[in-house]
């Protein structure tokens, strides 16, 4: 009884507008793409985060009359350099 | 000759060619639809799974290695596709419950018609536990072929012989208490 009933299910016709759905599905999961990475927007973030800590030290420095160390500036002006340097290297690969 | 297709069609695909994975769906929509339907007995759903199987195939097109027949390979991506659909899908039920509720439904005469007999079998099947109903679903998809039922289950065939065997077994003792 139980090959009979199996052996005997009757066969379904896809509807007509399966394939045309499914190749839909396909296209959209070949056409999303990559989002880029802001490098520009990072530059720019950091470069006033830069000016902003600058300018804020050599207020305080100003109204105490202290000498300011530049020394702990150096990794920041390090680290700015190397974005930049990144950013205008990016820039020539998207112009070429 | 559709494994010569099929090969032709997936290269093209693989180079850019995305249009031609339309000769894969046109090929193999029947197929996949039908073995859907015999695990939902619903062809609306049957669809459904039908076309996420096809884009998981697209997606993986790239891991078919060519020692397999692509339709065997298709075939146990989409037998993994529908089981991680039902898995999801399928809500907590008595499947006892749900069978005698269908054997009421299909007929008030006191002996229920062949027909509808074969249909309370069918879905009594898809409410097995999923290692028998994969067994049994499949090998009667394939005319009853051990050999392609195990290459399609990715299993050896002794294995899916005592996997037939026991759910055949469990499929007559949930039938006899609905069909008395």
């Amino acid at each position: 009884m139980i090959d009979t009933a199996l052996a005997s299910d009757r066969t379904i016709v896809p509807s007509v507008s399966f394939r045309r759905s499914a190749m839909r599905r396909v296209r959209a999961n070949v056409e999303v793409p990559p989002l880029p990475f802001p490098w520009k927007r990072l530059a720019a973030a950091l470069g006033f985060a830069f000016v902003a800590t600058v300018a804020s030290i050599w207020a305080q420095a100003d109204s105490a009359a202290i000498s300011v160390d530049p020394i702990p500036l150096v990794p920041l002006v390090i680290a700015m350099a190397v974005v930049a340097r990144l950013t205008a290297g990016r820039s020539a690969t998207r112009t070429a | 000759m559709t494994q010569n297709e099929d090969l032709s069609d997936v290269e093209a695909v693989l180079r850019g060619e995305i249009d031609r994975f339309e000769g894969i769906v046109a090929r193999w929509e029947g197929p996949l639809v039908n073995l859907a339907w015999r695990y939902t007995r619903n062809e609306a759903l049957a669809e459904e799974m039908a076309q996420e199987a096809f884009l998981h195939c697209f997606r993986k097109l790239r891991q078919w290695r060519r020692d397999a027949e692509f339709s065997t390979w298709l075939f146990a991506l989409a037998i993994n596709v529908y089981r991680s659909i039902l898995r999801k899908r399928r809500p907590q039920i008595e499947e006892e419950t749900a069978l005698e509720v269908l054997a009421g439904a299909c007929s008030t005469e006191a002996e229920l018609l062949e027909d509808e007999q074969n249909e309370i079998v069918r879905r009594a099947v898809t409410y097995l536990p999923e290692t028998y109903r994969d067994a049994i679903i499949i090998y009667h998809f394939d005319e009853m072929d051990l050999a392609t039922t195990a290459s399609r289950l990715g299993l050896p065939e002794g294995t899916v012989k005592a996997r037939l065997h026991r759910g055949r077994k469990l499929l007559k003792e949930r039938l006899e208490k609905v069909l008395k």
